[in-house]
């Protein structure tokens, strides 16, 4: 794609502008590993990975190749929460700290976990004439 | 050379000057009452156009009942709010619920460091570990006090010791039997704190007691929470936010014609052309602050 000169604009600022987290507004994608407090064990830990949509207030949970799209979804600049059928997660902003509980008929299961938020894609290379 | 005047004027110059003078003084008094009374007229048409048509409504008599409105203003409160709290003090660590978050029952909104507390589940555990070891060494020492005794005694009748001998593994036995009872109720003291420190630990999550919705938070990430005399508010949840509640202060002179169950009609500033309905629940014997303005009918 060629830019003209006579807008004024250079080609490679208008590229930064098109690819920037402002323009594109994708998802964003948070890699967790659980821990299963109840187990008294660090082995059972299991990986999750929450793609959520600040604008579109939405949340989804993806683990073990299956993809579940939460409810009550509530995004906040401190906290993100939703809930599924019988399950809750909370992710605090601040830490990336993870928790999600499971409800049983008399008790709940509580896991905890750490994530990560992984680098969105780079901006498209500027193409210059 | 000669002198050419009129002869009128030359006869009566005065009078005619006067002449003048009263003509044009004449002219002008004339000029002002036509203007006097060309103002005069308009004012008149000016007001006659302007004045009110008087129209009159009749109705037929009738009888009925006299509503009978109080008017007073009130705050606009969710029927059951819940209060979650602190029982343990610390400086919280995560924060998983904020305002307007849909919550149910049990689910965590906020941790506190764990930290400390652990630790001291931690130290208890061991605490009772050690006292199920000293439990083992003095059943040790009880068999081997029993086996002496035991010997002991078979031997004082045959003579080969005394009996202050015997006596003395007796008194050895008996305590060591004393010393397991001992390092039993140590274990269950032990174990009894460790049940303690895991409730501590426990209180360290911060759950929802209902299902609602956050209306509240009080707290941030970093924050110490101290939970000493007055337990801290952390969440305010609103269990039902489509129940809403009208808590108002009624003067005494119009609390005396109000019952429980009288329709009541409500406004609120952020919708001044919609008025809702409701009706008179409770009278409450407590001052509350006014904020907002209902009416109600009876």
């Amino acid at each position: 794609m060629i830019f003209p000169r006579s807008a004024g604009i250079s080609a490679p600022f208008l590229a930064a502008v098109l690819a920037s987290p402002v323009a594109s507004a994708a998802p964003e994608r948070l890699q967790c590993l659980l821990t299963d407090t109840d187990a008294q064990s660090a082995v059972e830990q299991r990986p999750l990975v929450i793609l959520f949509d600040e604008d579109a207030n939405t949340m989804q949970v993806q683990e073990s190749g299956r993809t579940s799209t939460l409810a009550d979804v509530s995004i906040t600049m401190t906290s993100m929460s939703g809930a599924g059928a019988n399950m809750t997660i909370g992710v605090s902003r601040s830490s990336w700290r993870i928790v999600r509980q499971t409800y049983q008929k008399n008790s709940v299961r509580t896991e905890f976990g750490v994530c990560s938020l992984t680098v969105p894609p780079p901006p498209a290379k500027p193409i210059s004439r | 050379m000669l002198d050419v005047t009129d002869p009128r004027q030359t006869a009566h110059p005065g009078a005619t000057a006067r002449l003048r003078t009263a003509l044009a003084s004449l002219r002008w008094w004339l000029a002002a009452a036509i203007g006097c009374l060309l103002v005069g007229i308009g004012v008149i048409y000016w007001l006659r156009a302007t004045r009110m048509q008087v129209s009159y409504a009749t109705a037929r008599v009738t009888t009925g009942i006299v509503a009978r409105a109080v008017t007073a203003t009130g705050t606009v409160n969710p029927v059951l709010t819940v209060t979650v709290g602190s029982y343990v003090s610390g400086v919280i660590r995560d924060q998983y619920c904020d305002f307007n978050t849909r919550v149910r029952v049990g689910q965590l909104c906020a941790k506190i460091d764990p930290r400390p507390y652990q630790a001291v589940v931690n130290q208890d555990r061991a605490n009772r570990a050690n006292a199920r070891a000293q439990l083992l060494k003095d059943q040790a020492n009880l068999t081997y006090d029993q086996i002496a005794y035991r010997r002991d005694v078979g031997l004082v009748k045959r003579g080969i010791v005394s009996q202050d001998t015997v006596d003395a593994a007796k008194s050895a036995y008996d305590q060591a039997l004393a010393q397991i009872e001992v390092d039993k109720a140590v274990i269950e003291q032990d174990e009894a704190a460790l049940e303690l420190a895991l409730v501590n630990l426990d209180y360290t999550n911060i759950v929802s007691p209902v299902s609602g919705t956050v209306v509240s938070r009080n707290i941030t990430v970093g924050q110490t929470v101290a939970a000493s005399f007055q337990t801290p508010t952390l969440f305010l949840i609103a269990t039902d936010l489509t129940q809403m509640e009208v808590d108002t202060n009624v003067s005494e002179s119009d609390v005396g014609g109000l019952r429980e169950g009288d329709t009541a009609t409500f406004v609120v500033e952020a919708f001044p052309n919609r008025t809702f309905a409701g009706k008179v629940l409770q009278f409450r014997q407590a001052r509350r602050p006014c904020k907002t303005s209902s009416r109600m009918t009876s």
